[in-house]
């Protein structure tokens, strides 16, 4: 059931209309039961995996670490639990793969049966939050008491498949607490449903189309196509995944419950570190909090050191985003990123002033963008490919996978896209958004979502 | 109150939700469903308009065939090939022909009822020799589509063609991936699915980039937009029940296609681009068309299929779009080509002449003429291919 079908939206209205109708006891289990219905549309079996690590989350949680006598039992089973769901679903054929690789280079001829395990949806969103709700019981928080809550927090099919990944305490107090219909809820939460469409539909899958030709594997690009590609691509990912959370955060929003924000206008970011603040927020945090600081707390005594804690976090960040070495390069590209600003380009990224504030945007804007080439990139010869026609400045200013035409679909749509995030804070005139223009675009942009829909496409971010 | 961009354009965030009691709240909800109840009426109204004119501006309107005839084309062409699938003459009972190609096959400018198109007047020509002439024609087809055609119909004993005609078109060269209605026919056919990808295994080495796109073409069908198209699903369901009920969801296509032409026209006129405007190769494109044009030969070979290709028929008034030194370059390669893989083919460029020709905005249509140029080119064809189309034909002569 992707988010931009019909499937979808006839879901959410009928359990809407539901949820609203029943006494406020019975609402919790009517959205855990919807909530598995979503899951179970897509893999029945898998929905026992996700009921099965729930149970075992809480159940650690509950009585290993949160004992009555202050001591909590050992944290790694729990863990482990989680990760080796993760490995096994996600990363046992590139393992092996990587391992006859090895094996090759030794003289061995071991060529091994891929497994072709299928990937549970959203699995690398619930195994990581099973890892951090662990950790933040065995740090102190307070566990679920209730499983019921617990089964709620895990599988509310908005954040279920690609996030916002949520923390325990950002929504306990809204699972005990009974939820009430809200005018304002519903208004914003309609809003930014339709807001996430948009994104997803009308710009996300029109740069789609373009970007996939510039990628295509085992073609030769020239450097315009490797250029205006990974331009594309980079809002592409954008517009799709933010989309993704517009519409998560707007479908919980109708049953009353608020999710942290996931996006904060990434690309007018002015140094990597900015923009990780801006980009995948949610994620962001995870990363720092469960893995760079733990790194950095186990290597203070040597703080020559702290900068490769930056590397490691973010290649592990890498590998997240799946099992390929172009994603872990990602990784390591963006952490050196990181890295950098703090120590060689330090009095860069700090410098004060409009100039210095520009310099910085655009050197940022190249780093993320060229992250997005390595990240976009099908496979690391693609890559090679790729990076020799920028070098060479193959085929100057002509294209060779896309067309002229898609070429000023891409421009287009990232200068409206820019556009929008310069203009952000600029003051309009009020009629714009007066109470009878604004309904009026909402309306518009409707129209424009079922004119442009190529019938529910992918998120990109399910494939995490 | 300072009002920012965000609040007013839906694409940015962090607007502040609607506030207000009573009445005041319902006053937005009653806006947005009256101004969307207005598109509704508008397009409802429009959309007959619309359609007609893409059909028009296709020149493919099938209202002009004769109803009463048996299809002998995709009339669709290539929107709803399915539906003509049934129409294609039993192999096992006749000498079949495939005429393949890309729009010149399936316009005819300023087309009168009756008048019929290459693929059918080739049909009455040969017909009575025991040869049936079926046309495949869809725009801008490009060359795998054309191999999709030619797996499609040789995968069963009923549409395996005899001989494949193929109308190869110099700038279709840039051209690549399969429409989304073709991956839908290709997703609804497992046994198809299957031989694509055995195809693609059996080229690969050969050609690496066209096969390489072969696989990226089954994973993007396997993706849940093409699935739901081409099942009874529950989407599809829902869309029909909600089409049946708003004219936008009804008309979307329409809606599309003409907001793409006006969008097309409107780069047309803002950056000077005519139907003469010079069309540069790209080279990656042309490579990996040229791959695929290699793989339809030889699976042509492998099947036992009569590859027929012929280069098309040209305005010789109209200036057209390529690079001179590039088409050349083209017509010398294809030649080569020919004889490596030993194909009879031939090239028509000069077949029509320039009074049976078509105009486009406003200037001589360099590839689409009027019906004088399908009766020249059926002929043409037929007659120079009639040794390789017609049992003893050659001996006969």
């Amino acid at each position: 059931m992707i988010f931009t079908s019909y499937t979808y939206a006839s879901f959410l209205l009928a359990t809407f209309l539901v949820h609203w109708c029943l006494p406020a006891r019975a609402r919790p289990y009517l959205l855990i039961a919807a909530s598995y219905v979503f899951y179970a549309s897509w893999s029945w079996p898998y929905a026992f995996l996700l009921l099965a690590l729930t149970l075992g989350n809480w159940a650690y949680a509950r009585f290993v670490l949160d004992r009555p006598d202050g001591e909590p039992g050992p944290l790694w089973p729990g863990i482990a639990m989680n990760i080796a769901v993760l490995v096994f679903f996600k990363y046992a054929d590139f393992a092996l793969e990587n391992v006859a690789a090895v094996a090759r280079l030794g003289g061995s001829d071991w060529q091994p049966r891929a497994l072709n395990i299928i990937l549970p949806l959203g699995v690398s969103f619930f195994t990581f939050q099973g890892v951090a709700y662990l950790i933040d019981v065995a740090s102190g928080e307070r566990s679920f008491q209730r499983l019921r809550d617990f089964v709620l927090y895990k599988a509310f099919w908005p954040q279920l498949i690609a996030g916002p990944i949520i923390r325990p305490a950002e929504i306990r107090e809204q699972l005990s607490v009974p939820r009430v219909l809200r005018y304002a809820d519903i208004s914003e939460g309609a809003r930014r449903i339709l807001q996430g469409a948009f994104k997803k539909v009308v710009l996300a899958d029109t740069l789609a189309t373009q970007v996939d030709l510039a990628f295509l594997h085992d073609a030769s690009p020239n450097m315009f196509d490797t250029l205006v590609g990974t331009l594309g691509f980079g809002f592409q990912i954008y517009f799709d995944f933010s989309g993704y959370s517009d519409i998560a955060i707007g479908s919980a929003r109708l049953f009353g419950y608020t999710f942290p924000e996931n996006f904060a206008r990434p690309y007018s970011a002015c140094s990597p570190q900015e923009f990780w603040n801006r980009w995948h927020m949610t994620l962001s945090r995870w990363i720092r909090d469960y893995l760079f600081t733990p790194l950095s707390m186990m290597m203070r005594s040597r703080p020559a050191l702290q900068p490769l804690c930056l590397v490691i976090a973010m290649a592990l960040c890498g590998l997240w985003h799946g099992a390929a070495w172009t994603f872990v390069l990602w990784g390591v590209w963006h952490g050196s990123a990181l890295a950098l600003q703090r120590t060689l380009l330090r009095g860069v990224f700090a410098a004060s002033g409009n100039a210095a504030r520009a310099l910085q945007w655009l050197l940022t804007i190249g780093i993320v963008f060229a992250g997005w080439l390595v990240f976009r990139a099908p496979s690391l010869h693609d890559l090679g490919v790729h990076l020799q026609a920028l070098f060479t400045l193959r085929g100057g200013l002509r294209p060779a996978l896309i067309r002229e035409s898609g070429c000023l679909v891409i421009l287009l749509i990232s200068g409206f896209a820019m556009l929008t995030t310069w203009l952000h804070a600029l003051p309009l005139p009020r009629f714009l958004a007066g109470p009878w223009l604004r309904p009026a675009l909402y309306a518009t942009v409707l129209v424009s979502v079922i004119t442009m829909d190529r019938e529910a496409t992918a998120f990109i971010y399910f494939q995490f | 109150m300072a009002l920012s961009t965000s609040e007013a354009v839906p694409v940015a965030a962090d607007a502040t939700p609607a506030r207000g009691r009573n009445w005041r709240n319902l006053r937005a909800p009653i806006v947005f469903v009256c101004v969307f109840a207005w598109f509704n009426s508008i397009v409802d109204s429009h959309a007959a308009r619309m359609r007609a004119e893409q059909v028009r501006d296709r020149m493919a309107d099938a209202s002009l065939d004769d109803p009463n005839e048996v299809p002998r084309r995709d009339r669709s062409c290539g929107e709803s090939v399915e539906e003509y699938w049934k129409y294609i003459p039993d192999a096992r009972s006749h000498r079949l022909a495939l005429l393949v190609g890309m729009s010149q096959q399936h316009s005819i400018y300023e087309r009168k009822q009756g008048q019929r198109l290459t693929s059918e007047l080739m049909d009455d020509e040969l017909a009575r020799e025991g040869v049936r002439v079926f046309g495949l024609a869809a725009p801008n087809l490009n060359n795998e589509e054309a191999l999709l055609y030619m797996l499609a119909t040789g995968a069963d004993p009923r549409t395996r063609p005899h001989a494949f005609i193929y109308g190869v078109c110099f700038d279709k060269m840039r051209n690549i991936d399969l429409r989304p209605r073709l991956q839908t026919f290709l997703h609804g056919r497992p046994e198809l699915l299957e031989i694509w990808r055995e195809t693609a295994a059996r080229y690969a080495k050969r050609y690496p980039t066209a096969t390489s796109k072969m696989l990226q073409t089954l994973e993007q069908i396997s993706q849940p937009e093409v699935v739901a198209t081409a099942e009874d699903t529950v989407e599809r369901r829902l869309r029909n029940r909600l089409a049946s009920v708003l004219p936008v969801v009804e008309h979307r296509e329409a809606l599309n296609g003409w907001i793409q032409q006006k969008l097309y026209e409107l780069r047309n006129l803002v950056l000077n681009i005519k139907t003469s405007s010079k069309r540069p190769i790209m080279a990656a494109r042309y490579d990996l068309n040229r791959e695929f044009l290699g793989i339809i030969a030889d699976e042509a070979k492998a099947k036992q299929i009569d590859l027929l290709p012929y280069v098309i028929p040209l305005n010789p008034l109209s200036e057209n779009p390529y690079v001179p030194a590039e088409y050349a370059a083209f017509k010398s390669w294809f030649a080569e080509f020919g004889s490596e893989h030993d194909l009879f083919w031939k090239n028509l460029e000069s077949l029509v002449p320039s009074e049976e020709w078509g105009v486009m905005f406003g200037e001589p249509d360099f590839k689409h003429f009027r019906y004088a140029g399908h009766v020249r080119t059926a002929r043409e064809l037929s007659a120079v291919f009639r040794e390789r189309l017609v049992p003893n034909a050659a001996s006969a002569k």
